[in-house]
Protein backbone atom coordinates (compact mmCIF):
# COMPACT_ATOMS: atom_id res chain seq x y z
CA UNK A 1 0.00 0.00 0.00
CA UNK A 2 1.37 3.54 -1.24
CA UNK A 3 2.28 5.96 1.93
CA UNK A 4 -0.57 8.05 1.02
CA UNK A 5 -2.89 5.17 1.80
CA UNK A 6 -1.23 5.31 5.19
CA UNK A 7 -1.46 8.52 6.16
CA UNK A 8 -5.09 8.77 5.22
CA UNK A 9 -5.42 5.77 8.03
CA UNK A 10 -3.30 7.14 10.57
CA UNK A 11 -4.90 10.55 9.89
CA UNK A 12 -8.70 9.56 10.38
CA UNK A 13 -7.65 7.69 13.71
CA UNK A 14 -7.01 10.96 15.22
CA UNK A 15 -9.85 12.55 14.42
CA UNK A 16 -12.58 12.55 17.20
CA UNK A 17 -15.44 14.55 15.74
CA UNK A 18 -17.38 14.36 12.54
CA UNK A 19 -15.88 18.06 12.23
CA UNK A 20 -12.71 17.19 12.22
CA UNK A 21 -13.68 13.99 9.19
CA UNK A 22 -15.26 16.98 7.41
CA UNK A 23 -12.50 19.68 7.87
CA UNK A 24 -10.44 16.90 5.72
CA UNK A 25 -12.49 15.82 3.73
CA UNK A 26 -13.53 19.56 2.49
CA UNK A 27 -9.30 19.89 1.98
CA UNK A 28 -8.61 16.97 0.43
CA UNK A 29 -10.12 17.08 -3.19
CA UNK A 30 -6.55 19.46 -3.56
CA UNK A 31 -4.77 16.22 -3.58
CA UNK A 32 -6.33 14.15 -6.00
CA UNK A 33 -4.53 14.14 -9.47
CA UNK A 34 -5.65 16.47 -12.11
CA UNK A 35 -8.01 15.78 -14.38
CA UNK A 36 -7.44 16.19 -18.12
CA UNK A 37 -9.69 18.42 -19.96
CA UNK A 38 -10.00 15.70 -22.66
CA UNK A 39 -11.78 13.14 -20.54
CA UNK A 40 -14.38 15.62 -19.49
CA UNK A 41 -16.96 14.96 -21.35
CA UNK A 42 -20.59 14.01 -21.61
CA UNK A 43 -19.91 10.43 -21.33
CA UNK A 44 -17.80 10.63 -18.38
CA UNK A 45 -20.58 12.38 -16.21
CA UNK A 46 -21.46 10.65 -13.39
CA UNK A 47 -25.23 9.83 -13.46
CA UNK A 48 -27.57 10.45 -10.47
CA UNK A 49 -25.14 13.23 -8.68
CA UNK A 50 -26.58 15.77 -7.30
CA UNK A 51 -23.34 17.61 -8.11
CA UNK A 52 -21.20 17.36 -11.18
CA UNK A 53 -19.43 14.08 -11.17
CA UNK A 54 -16.77 12.69 -13.47
CA UNK A 55 -15.07 9.64 -13.67
CA UNK A 56 -12.25 8.09 -16.63
CA UNK A 57 -10.65 5.20 -16.37
CA UNK A 58 -7.51 4.59 -18.21
CA UNK A 59 -6.32 1.11 -19.47
CA UNK A 60 -3.06 -0.36 -20.39
CA UNK A 61 -2.76 -4.08 -20.47
CA UNK A 62 -4.12 -5.37 -16.76
CA UNK A 63 -3.87 -2.37 -15.24
CA UNK A 64 -6.14 0.78 -14.61
CA UNK A 65 -5.72 4.59 -13.57
CA UNK A 66 -9.14 5.85 -12.41
CA UNK A 67 -9.08 9.87 -13.06
CA UNK A 68 -11.69 11.51 -10.85
CA UNK A 69 -13.15 15.15 -10.74
CA UNK A 70 -16.10 16.92 -8.95
CA UNK A 71 -17.37 20.27 -8.27
CA UNK A 72 -18.61 20.10 -4.69
CA UNK A 73 -16.06 19.89 -2.18
CA UNK A 74 -16.79 17.14 -0.45
CA UNK A 75 -17.56 15.33 -3.01
CA UNK A 76 -14.03 15.68 -4.19
CA UNK A 77 -12.80 15.31 -0.70
CA UNK A 78 -14.56 11.56 -1.21
CA UNK A 79 -13.09 10.80 -4.16
CA UNK A 80 -9.26 11.58 -3.30
CA UNK A 81 -9.94 9.03 -0.39
CA UNK A 82 -11.51 6.07 -2.52
CA UNK A 83 -8.83 6.44 -5.25
CA UNK A 84 -5.62 6.40 -2.68
CA UNK A 85 -5.72 3.07 -1.83
CA UNK A 86 -6.35 2.02 -5.35
CA UNK A 87 -3.28 3.62 -6.64
CA UNK A 88 -0.30 1.38 -7.46
CA UNK A 89 -2.40 -2.04 -7.31
CA UNK A 90 -3.01 -4.29 -9.77
CA UNK A 91 -6.37 -5.24 -11.61
CA UNK A 92 -7.02 -8.20 -9.58
CA UNK A 93 -5.88 -6.18 -6.29
CA UNK A 94 -8.37 -2.93 -6.61
CA UNK A 95 -11.00 -5.60 -7.65
CA UNK A 96 -10.90 -7.36 -4.41
CA UNK A 97 -10.14 -4.42 -2.45
CA UNK A 98 -12.20 -3.99 0.74
CA UNK A 99 -13.62 -1.08 0.07
CA UNK A 100 -16.27 -1.46 2.79
CA UNK A 101 -14.50 -2.15 5.40
CA UNK A 102 -11.62 0.48 4.48
CA UNK A 103 -14.74 3.37 4.40
CA UNK A 104 -15.83 1.98 7.51
CA UNK A 105 -12.71 2.38 9.34
CA UNK A 106 -12.98 5.91 8.53
CA UNK A 107 -16.13 6.34 9.59
CA UNK A 108 -17.59 7.26 6.21
CA UNK A 109 -19.51 4.03 5.33
CA UNK A 110 -22.66 6.07 4.96
CA UNK A 111 -21.13 7.95 1.74
CA UNK A 112 -21.23 4.51 0.20
CA UNK A 113 -24.66 4.02 1.15
CA UNK A 114 -26.88 3.47 -2.13
CA UNK A 115 -29.31 6.43 -0.53
CA UNK A 116 -26.43 9.01 -1.05
CA UNK A 117 -27.12 11.16 -4.12
CA UNK A 118 -23.16 11.85 -4.00
CA UNK A 119 -22.32 8.60 -6.49
CA UNK A 120 -19.38 7.79 -4.57
CA UNK A 121 -20.86 4.33 -4.67
CA UNK A 122 -21.72 4.03 -8.54
CA UNK A 123 -17.97 4.97 -8.91
CA UNK A 124 -16.54 2.29 -6.29
CA UNK A 125 -19.22 -0.12 -8.45
CA UNK A 126 -17.60 1.08 -11.94
CA UNK A 127 -14.28 1.18 -11.19
CA UNK A 128 -14.07 -2.67 -9.53
CA UNK A 129 -16.42 -4.04 -12.22
CA UNK A 130 -13.59 -3.05 -14.71
CA UNK A 131 -10.93 -4.07 -12.83
CA UNK A 132 -12.81 -7.56 -12.56
CA UNK A 133 -13.40 -7.83 -16.08
CA UNK A 134 -9.78 -6.74 -16.93
CA UNK A 135 -8.46 -9.20 -14.50
CA UNK A 136 -10.69 -12.24 -15.67
CA UNK B 1 -25.24 44.30 28.57
CA UNK B 2 -25.32 46.65 25.46
CA UNK B 3 -28.00 47.73 23.85
CA UNK B 4 -28.21 45.47 20.72
CA UNK B 5 -27.99 42.68 23.35
CA UNK B 6 -30.89 43.52 24.75
CA UNK B 7 -33.05 44.51 21.71
CA UNK B 8 -32.10 40.67 20.19
CA UNK B 9 -36.02 39.17 19.47
CA UNK B 10 -36.82 35.87 21.09
CA UNK B 11 -39.43 34.41 21.14
CA UNK B 12 -41.50 36.26 23.39
CA UNK B 13 -41.26 39.13 21.43
CA UNK B 14 -41.69 38.39 18.37
CA UNK B 15 -44.78 36.76 18.98
CA UNK B 16 -47.90 37.18 21.00
CA UNK B 17 -48.95 34.69 23.00
CA UNK B 18 -52.16 33.48 21.10
CA UNK B 19 -49.54 32.51 18.69
CA UNK B 20 -47.16 30.76 21.03
CA UNK B 21 -50.13 28.69 22.58
CA UNK B 22 -51.46 27.85 18.83
CA UNK B 23 -48.36 26.71 17.85
CA UNK B 24 -47.57 24.86 20.91
CA UNK B 25 -50.74 22.91 20.61
CA UNK B 26 -49.87 21.76 17.14
CA UNK B 27 -46.19 21.26 17.48
CA UNK B 28 -47.58 18.73 20.45
CA UNK B 29 -49.93 17.38 18.24
CA UNK B 30 -46.64 15.43 15.54
CA UNK B 31 -45.25 12.43 17.38
CA UNK B 32 -42.26 12.68 15.16
CA UNK B 33 -40.84 15.77 17.11
CA UNK B 34 -40.80 14.08 20.05
CA UNK B 35 -39.48 10.75 18.24
CA UNK B 36 -36.66 13.22 16.72
CA UNK B 37 -35.80 15.45 19.26
CA UNK B 38 -32.13 15.83 17.56
CA UNK B 39 -33.34 16.90 13.83
CA UNK B 40 -34.54 19.84 13.06
CA UNK B 41 -36.84 19.68 9.96
CA UNK B 42 -36.85 22.19 7.60
CA UNK B 43 -37.82 20.32 4.65
CA UNK B 44 -41.37 20.79 4.87
CA UNK B 45 -42.13 21.76 1.09
CA UNK B 46 -41.26 18.40 0.08
CA UNK B 47 -43.48 16.88 2.45
CA UNK B 48 -45.17 17.93 5.81
CA UNK B 49 -45.01 15.89 9.21
CA UNK B 50 -48.42 13.79 10.28
CA UNK B 51 -50.75 14.00 13.46
CA UNK B 52 -51.28 11.46 15.58
CA UNK B 53 -55.12 11.96 14.94
CA UNK B 54 -54.29 10.79 11.36
CA UNK B 55 -51.93 7.66 12.69
CA UNK B 56 -54.71 6.84 14.58
CA UNK B 57 -57.66 7.13 11.81
CA UNK B 58 -55.46 5.16 9.33
CA UNK B 59 -54.99 2.60 12.36
CA UNK B 60 -58.37 2.42 13.31
CA UNK B 61 -60.09 1.72 9.70
CA UNK B 62 -57.44 -1.11 8.99
CA UNK B 63 -57.65 -2.43 12.60
CA UNK B 64 -61.75 -2.10 12.63
CA UNK B 65 -63.52 -1.70 9.79
CA UNK B 66 -61.42 -2.33 6.57
CA UNK B 67 -63.93 -3.07 3.64
CA UNK B 68 -63.62 -1.90 -0.18
CA UNK B 69 -65.73 0.81 -0.69
CA UNK B 70 -69.13 1.77 -2.77
CA UNK B 71 -69.42 -2.14 -3.76
CA UNK B 72 -71.16 -4.08 -0.87
CA UNK B 73 -74.31 -3.55 1.39
CA UNK B 74 -72.90 -5.59 4.73
CA UNK B 75 -72.19 -3.22 7.62
CA UNK B 76 -69.20 -2.75 7.17
CA UNK B 77 -68.73 -1.86 3.90
CA UNK B 78 -71.94 0.88 5.11
CA UNK B 79 -68.97 2.36 7.95
CA UNK B 80 -66.19 2.62 5.43
CA UNK B 81 -67.73 4.15 2.78
CA UNK B 82 -69.55 6.44 4.79
CA UNK B 83 -65.74 7.36 6.49
CA UNK B 84 -65.02 7.42 3.44
CA UNK B 85 -67.32 9.87 1.71
CA UNK B 86 -67.35 12.07 4.85
CA UNK B 87 -63.78 12.68 3.94
CA UNK B 88 -64.65 14.19 0.65
CA UNK B 89 -67.37 16.40 2.12
CA UNK B 90 -63.93 17.41 4.66
CA UNK B 91 -62.02 18.45 1.47
CA UNK B 92 -64.92 20.14 -0.45
CA UNK B 93 -65.22 22.22 3.33
CA UNK B 94 -61.87 23.12 3.27
CA UNK B 95 -61.58 24.68 -0.01
CA UNK B 96 -64.86 25.66 -0.18
CA UNK B 97 -66.00 23.80 -3.71
CA UNK B 98 -69.68 23.74 -4.39
CA UNK B 99 -70.38 20.29 -4.27
CA UNK B 100 -68.32 17.39 -3.00
CA UNK B 101 -69.10 15.72 -6.69
CA UNK B 102 -66.56 17.95 -7.67
CA UNK B 103 -63.54 16.58 -5.61
CA UNK B 104 -61.80 13.59 -7.57
CA UNK B 105 -59.49 11.52 -5.43
CA UNK B 106 -56.07 10.93 -7.26
CA UNK B 107 -52.61 9.91 -6.07
CA UNK B 108 -51.12 13.20 -6.11
CA UNK B 109 -50.54 16.53 -7.71
CA UNK B 110 -48.39 15.17 -10.21
CA UNK B 111 -51.79 12.94 -11.36
CA UNK B 112 -54.70 15.32 -10.88
CA UNK B 113 -52.61 17.16 -13.28
CA UNK B 114 -52.18 14.51 -16.25
CA UNK B 115 -55.80 13.43 -15.19
CA UNK B 116 -57.06 16.86 -16.74
CA UNK B 117 -54.32 16.70 -19.23
CA UNK B 118 -54.89 13.32 -20.43
CA UNK B 119 -58.70 13.40 -20.32
CA UNK B 120 -58.53 17.20 -22.25
CA UNK B 121 -56.43 15.09 -25.26
CA UNK B 122 -59.13 12.68 -25.11
CA UNK B 123 -62.31 14.56 -25.50
CA UNK B 124 -60.37 16.35 -27.93
CA UNK B 125 -60.79 19.74 -26.45
CA UNK B 126 -57.16 21.27 -28.12
CA UNK B 127 -56.98 21.86 -31.99
CA UNK B 128 -53.38 21.65 -33.34
CA UNK B 129 -52.23 25.64 -32.95
CA UNK B 130 -53.88 26.22 -29.62
CA UNK B 131 -51.82 27.28 -26.87
CA UNK B 132 -51.58 26.43 -23.51
CA UNK B 133 -49.75 29.33 -20.94
CA UNK B 134 -47.45 27.55 -18.39
CA UNK B 135 -44.77 29.96 -15.98
CA UNK B 136 -40.93 29.29 -16.20
CA UNK B 137 -41.34 28.48 -12.40
CA UNK B 138 -43.77 25.42 -12.62
CA UNK B 139 -42.87 22.47 -10.88
CA UNK B 140 -41.89 19.90 -13.60
CA UNK B 141 -45.36 17.89 -12.93
CA UNK B 142 -47.18 21.62 -13.93
CA UNK B 143 -44.91 21.94 -16.73
CA UNK B 144 -43.70 18.62 -18.38
CA UNK B 145 -46.97 17.14 -18.38
CA UNK B 146 -48.45 19.90 -20.51
CA UNK B 147 -44.81 20.33 -22.83
CA UNK B 148 -45.28 16.67 -23.53
CA UNK B 149 -49.03 17.15 -24.80
CA UNK B 150 -48.31 20.08 -26.70
CA UNK B 151 -45.60 17.88 -28.47
CA UNK B 152 -48.45 14.99 -28.99
CA UNK B 153 -50.88 17.06 -30.29
CA UNK B 154 -48.87 19.67 -32.02
CA UNK B 155 -49.86 22.29 -29.57
CA UNK B 156 -48.07 25.33 -28.51
CA UNK B 157 -46.28 25.71 -25.07
CA UNK B 158 -46.15 28.97 -24.49
CA UNK B 159 -44.20 30.00 -21.33
CA UNK B 160 -44.86 32.91 -18.93
CA UNK B 161 -41.29 34.84 -18.03
CA UNK B 162 -40.50 34.95 -14.45
CA UNK B 163 -38.21 36.82 -12.29
CA UNK B 164 -36.42 36.25 -8.67
CA UNK B 165 -40.00 37.55 -7.22
CA UNK B 166 -41.74 35.00 -9.35
CA UNK B 167 -44.39 35.48 -12.32
CA UNK B 168 -43.68 38.26 -14.18
CA UNK B 169 -47.39 39.39 -14.35
CA UNK B 170 -47.85 42.14 -17.26
CA UNK B 171 -45.53 39.43 -19.34
CA UNK B 172 -47.90 36.92 -18.39
CA UNK B 173 -51.32 38.62 -18.63
CA UNK B 174 -49.64 39.87 -22.26
CA UNK B 175 -49.51 36.32 -23.82
CA UNK B 176 -53.39 35.22 -23.31
CA UNK B 177 -55.15 35.45 -25.86
CA UNK B 178 -58.15 34.17 -27.61
CA UNK B 179 -55.62 30.80 -28.91
CA UNK B 180 -54.76 30.25 -25.37
CA UNK B 181 -56.89 26.67 -24.38
CA UNK B 182 -55.44 26.52 -20.76
CA UNK B 183 -53.51 28.59 -18.61
CA UNK B 184 -51.18 26.10 -16.07
CA UNK B 185 -50.11 28.21 -13.11
CA UNK B 186 -48.48 27.33 -9.47
CA UNK B 187 -49.90 29.21 -6.48
CA UNK B 188 -47.04 29.39 -4.53
CA UNK B 189 -43.45 28.62 -6.22
CA UNK B 190 -42.16 25.33 -4.86
CA UNK B 191 -38.62 27.17 -4.86
CA UNK B 192 -39.01 30.56 -4.44
CA UNK B 193 -41.88 30.37 -1.99
CA UNK B 194 -43.83 33.64 -3.45
CA UNK B 195 -47.44 33.76 -3.88
CA UNK B 196 -47.98 34.08 -7.61
CA UNK B 197 -50.58 36.69 -9.12
CA UNK B 198 -52.83 33.69 -9.64
CA UNK B 199 -56.60 36.33 -9.56
CA UNK B 200 -54.94 38.26 -12.04
CA UNK B 201 -54.41 35.42 -14.69
CA UNK B 202 -57.26 33.67 -13.98
CA UNK B 203 -59.64 37.08 -15.00
CA UNK B 204 -57.68 37.33 -18.07
CA UNK B 205 -58.16 33.57 -19.14
CA UNK B 206 -61.52 33.83 -18.58
CA UNK B 207 -62.17 36.74 -20.90
CA UNK B 208 -60.65 34.73 -23.75
CA UNK B 209 -62.43 31.26 -22.58
CA UNK B 210 -59.58 29.54 -21.76
CA UNK B 211 -59.69 26.69 -18.53
CA UNK B 212 -57.50 27.83 -15.93
CA UNK B 213 -55.91 25.04 -13.62
CA UNK B 214 -53.64 26.28 -10.32
CA UNK B 215 -51.04 23.89 -9.24
CA UNK B 216 -51.93 24.06 -5.46
CA UNK B 217 -49.44 21.37 -4.01
CA UNK B 218 -47.46 24.13 -1.96
CA UNK B 219 -50.28 26.67 -1.14
CA UNK B 220 -52.88 23.93 0.77
CA UNK B 221 -50.66 24.25 4.09
CA UNK B 222 -50.13 27.75 4.27
CA UNK B 223 -52.83 29.72 2.63
CA UNK B 224 -56.51 29.88 2.71
CA UNK B 225 -57.94 28.15 -0.79
CA UNK B 226 -61.13 29.03 -2.15
CA UNK B 227 -61.67 27.51 -5.04
CA UNK B 228 -64.95 29.56 -5.77
CA UNK B 229 -63.30 33.17 -5.18
CA UNK B 230 -60.57 32.03 -7.52
CA UNK B 231 -63.21 31.10 -9.70
CA UNK B 232 -60.54 28.64 -11.32
CA UNK B 233 -61.79 25.50 -13.12
CA UNK B 234 -59.15 23.24 -11.70
CA UNK B 235 -57.42 23.12 -8.66
CA UNK B 236 -55.07 20.72 -7.54
CA UNK B 237 -52.81 19.83 -4.68
CA UNK B 238 -51.51 16.50 -2.53
CA UNK B 239 -52.13 15.04 0.62
CA UNK B 240 -49.13 14.74 2.19
CA UNK B 241 -48.41 18.41 1.82
CA UNK B 242 -50.99 19.07 4.44
CA UNK B 243 -50.29 17.26 6.94
CA UNK B 244 -51.82 14.46 5.73
CA UNK B 245 -50.98 10.82 3.99
CA UNK B 246 -48.78 10.15 0.96
CA UNK B 247 -50.22 8.72 -2.01
CA UNK B 248 -53.24 10.47 -1.78
CA UNK B 249 -53.87 13.45 -3.97
CA UNK B 250 -57.63 16.05 -5.05
CA UNK B 251 -58.43 17.44 -7.76
CA UNK B 252 -60.99 19.80 -7.42
CA UNK B 253 -62.90 20.68 -11.22
CA UNK B 254 -66.03 22.61 -11.97
CA UNK B 255 -68.76 20.05 -12.57
CA UNK B 256 -69.99 21.53 -15.62
CA UNK B 257 -66.24 20.76 -16.98
CA UNK B 258 -66.17 17.37 -15.47
CA UNK B 259 -69.02 16.24 -17.01
CA UNK B 260 -68.33 17.11 -20.18
CA UNK B 261 -64.68 15.12 -20.06
CA UNK B 262 -63.91 11.59 -21.20
CA UNK B 263 -62.00 9.49 -18.32
CA UNK B 264 -58.84 8.63 -19.41
CA UNK B 265 -58.56 5.24 -17.25
CA UNK B 266 -60.95 2.78 -17.41
CA UNK B 267 -62.01 0.00 -14.32
CA UNK B 268 -63.95 -0.46 -11.78
CA UNK B 269 -66.10 1.95 -9.92
CA UNK B 270 -66.25 4.09 -12.56
CA UNK B 271 -68.82 2.16 -14.61
CA UNK B 272 -72.26 1.74 -14.59
CA UNK B 273 -73.12 0.29 -17.53
CA UNK B 274 -71.59 -1.82 -19.29
CA UNK B 275 -72.03 -4.36 -22.17
CA UNK B 276 -69.94 -6.46 -24.79
CA UNK B 277 -69.84 -3.38 -27.15
CA UNK B 278 -70.09 -0.23 -24.87
CA UNK B 279 -69.88 1.02 -21.23
CA UNK B 280 -71.57 3.99 -19.59
CA UNK B 281 -69.36 5.71 -16.88
CA UNK B 282 -71.02 6.54 -13.37
CA UNK B 283 -72.03 10.23 -12.26
CA UNK B 284 -69.50 12.32 -10.34
CA UNK B 285 -66.89 11.80 -9.05
CA UNK B 286 -66.78 8.53 -9.71
CA UNK B 287 -66.33 8.23 -13.30
CA UNK B 288 -62.69 9.47 -12.77
CA UNK B 289 -61.83 7.20 -10.18
CA UNK B 290 -60.85 3.66 -11.62
CA UNK B 291 -60.45 0.78 -9.24
CA UNK B 292 -60.13 0.55 -5.87
CA UNK B 293 -59.39 3.44 -4.23
CA UNK B 294 -56.96 4.40 -1.55
CA UNK B 295 -59.48 4.59 1.15
CA UNK B 296 -57.08 4.49 4.26
CA UNK B 297 -55.35 7.70 3.20
CA UNK B 298 -58.72 9.14 2.29
CA UNK B 299 -59.84 8.56 5.89
CA UNK B 300 -56.62 9.80 7.01
CA UNK B 301 -56.88 13.28 5.27
CA UNK B 302 -60.80 13.40 6.45
CA UNK B 303 -59.02 13.01 10.15
CA UNK B 304 -56.31 15.56 9.22
CA UNK B 305 -59.08 18.29 7.84
CA UNK B 306 -60.87 17.90 10.78
CA UNK B 307 -57.76 18.45 13.25
CA UNK B 308 -56.34 21.39 11.02
CA UNK B 309 -60.02 22.93 11.22
CA UNK B 310 -59.88 22.24 14.90
CA UNK B 311 -56.63 24.77 15.52
CA UNK B 312 -56.53 28.24 15.85
CA UNK B 313 -55.81 28.70 12.45
CA UNK B 314 -55.45 32.72 12.48
CA UNK B 315 -53.08 32.66 14.99
CA UNK B 316 -51.11 29.79 13.65
CA UNK B 317 -51.25 31.98 10.18
CA UNK B 318 -50.03 34.91 11.78
CA UNK B 319 -47.18 32.95 14.05
CA UNK B 320 -45.94 30.84 10.51
CA UNK B 321 -45.75 34.59 8.47
CA UNK B 322 -43.80 35.92 11.79
CA UNK B 323 -41.40 32.88 11.28
CA UNK B 324 -41.10 33.27 7.95
CA UNK B 325 -39.79 36.63 8.40
CA UNK B 326 -37.33 36.38 10.57
CA UNK B 327 -36.03 33.18 8.81
CA UNK B 328 -35.38 35.71 6.05
CA UNK B 329 -33.87 38.41 8.18
CA UNK B 330 -31.87 36.04 9.71
CA UNK B 331 -30.58 34.61 6.62
CA UNK B 332 -30.23 38.09 4.88
CA UNK B 333 -27.97 39.07 7.42
CA UNK B 334 -25.38 36.26 6.91
CA UNK B 335 -22.06 37.74 4.81
CA UNK B 336 -22.42 35.62 1.45
CA UNK B 337 -25.77 33.95 1.32
CA UNK B 338 -28.21 34.90 -1.47
CA UNK B 339 -31.25 35.11 -1.02
CA UNK B 340 -33.91 34.42 -3.78
CA UNK B 341 -37.65 35.48 -3.65
CA UNK B 342 -38.69 37.94 -1.10
CA UNK B 343 -40.02 38.20 2.72
CA UNK B 344 -43.46 37.91 0.99
CA UNK B 345 -43.35 34.64 0.78
CA UNK B 346 -45.15 31.81 2.36
CA UNK B 347 -42.84 28.80 3.90
CA UNK B 348 -40.32 28.02 1.13
CA UNK B 349 -37.18 30.38 0.81
CA UNK B 350 -34.19 29.65 -1.64
CA UNK B 351 -30.73 30.59 -1.34
CA UNK B 352 -27.35 30.32 -2.05
CA UNK B 353 -23.62 31.31 -0.68
CA UNK B 354 -20.52 32.90 -2.52
CA UNK B 355 -17.81 30.73 -2.99
CA UNK B 356 -19.71 27.25 -1.71
CA UNK B 357 -21.62 24.68 -3.64
CA UNK B 358 -25.04 24.16 -2.07
CA UNK B 359 -24.16 20.20 -2.09
CA UNK B 360 -21.36 21.02 0.48
CA UNK B 361 -23.84 23.30 2.60
CA UNK B 362 -26.58 20.54 2.54
CA UNK B 363 -23.82 17.98 3.78
CA UNK B 364 -22.25 20.17 6.37
CA UNK B 365 -25.87 20.48 7.73
CA UNK B 366 -27.15 16.94 7.41
CA UNK B 367 -24.48 16.32 9.67
CA UNK B 368 -25.38 18.93 11.97
CA UNK B 369 -29.08 17.66 12.26
CA UNK B 370 -30.71 20.22 9.62
CA UNK B 371 -33.15 18.41 7.22
CA UNK B 372 -32.86 21.05 4.61
CA UNK B 373 -32.84 20.27 0.41
CA UNK B 374 -30.33 21.15 -2.12
CA UNK B 375 -30.69 20.58 -5.65
CA UNK B 376 -32.98 21.89 -8.50
CA UNK B 377 -35.74 21.54 -6.75
CA UNK B 378 -37.87 20.07 -9.90
CA UNK B 379 -38.04 23.17 -11.37
CA UNK B 380 -34.91 23.30 -14.23
CA UNK B 381 -36.22 26.10 -16.25
CA UNK B 382 -36.41 28.37 -13.23
CA UNK B 383 -33.06 27.63 -12.12
CA UNK B 384 -31.65 28.62 -15.35
CA UNK B 385 -33.12 31.77 -14.76
CA UNK B 386 -32.17 32.70 -11.39
CA UNK B 387 -28.36 31.66 -12.74
CA UNK B 388 -28.46 28.92 -10.40
CA UNK B 389 -27.71 25.58 -12.40
CA UNK B 390 -25.94 24.13 -9.61
CA UNK B 391 -29.43 24.28 -7.78
CA UNK B 392 -30.24 26.08 -4.05
CA UNK B 393 -30.48 25.45 -0.17
CA UNK B 394 -34.13 25.41 -0.10
CA UNK B 395 -35.40 26.55 3.87
CA UNK B 396 -39.09 25.56 4.23
CA UNK B 397 -41.23 25.95 7.53
CA UNK B 398 -44.65 24.87 8.85
CA UNK B 399 -46.52 27.01 12.06
CA UNK B 400 -44.84 23.65 13.71
CA UNK B 401 -41.22 25.01 13.50
CA UNK B 402 -40.11 27.02 16.27
CA UNK B 403 -38.02 30.53 16.52
CA UNK B 404 -35.16 28.30 18.30
CA UNK B 405 -34.69 26.17 15.17
CA UNK B 406 -34.62 29.14 12.75
CA UNK B 407 -31.90 30.67 15.12
CA UNK B 408 -29.69 27.29 15.29
CA UNK B 409 -29.94 27.28 11.54
CA UNK B 410 -28.36 30.76 11.25
CA UNK B 411 -25.93 29.84 13.45
CA UNK B 412 -25.19 27.00 11.49
CA UNK B 413 -24.59 28.42 8.67
CA UNK B 414 -22.84 31.20 10.07
CA UNK B 415 -20.43 28.25 11.05
CA UNK B 416 -19.84 27.06 8.07
CA UNK B 417 -16.64 29.01 7.67
CA UNK B 418 -14.87 26.95 10.19
CA UNK B 419 -14.74 23.89 7.71
CA UNK B 420 -12.88 25.77 4.99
Amino acid sequence: MNSQYHDIINTFEQFASWEDRYRFLMKAGKNLADFPDKYRTEQNLVQGCESQVWLHIEISNDELKCFADADARIVKGLLFILLTPLNGLNAKQIATFDLNGYFEQLALIKHLSPSRGNGLLSIANTIQQTAHKLSE
Amino acid sequence: MTMTQEMEPTSSTIFTEDELNAHQAFRHAFPFFRNNAELTYLDNAATTQKPQGMIDAIADYYANYNANVHRASHQVADKSTRAYEKAREDVRHFINAPSSKEIIWTKGTTESINLVAQSLAFSRYFRQGDEILVSALEHHANFVSWQQLCKKLKLKLVIAPVNAQGIDLNACLALINNKTKLVAISHVSNVLGSIQPINAIINKARLHKALTLVDGAQAIAHLPVDVQKLDCDFYAFSAHKVYGPTGLGVLYGKSEILNALTPYQYGGEMVSNVSTDDACFSELPHKFEAGTPNIADVIGLGATLNFIQAQDKTALALYEKKLYLALYQGLASIPGVKLQGSEKGTSAISFTVCDWHVQDIAELLSQMGFAVRVGTHCAQPLMQVLDTEKGTIRVSLCAYNTYAEIQALINALQSLEDFV
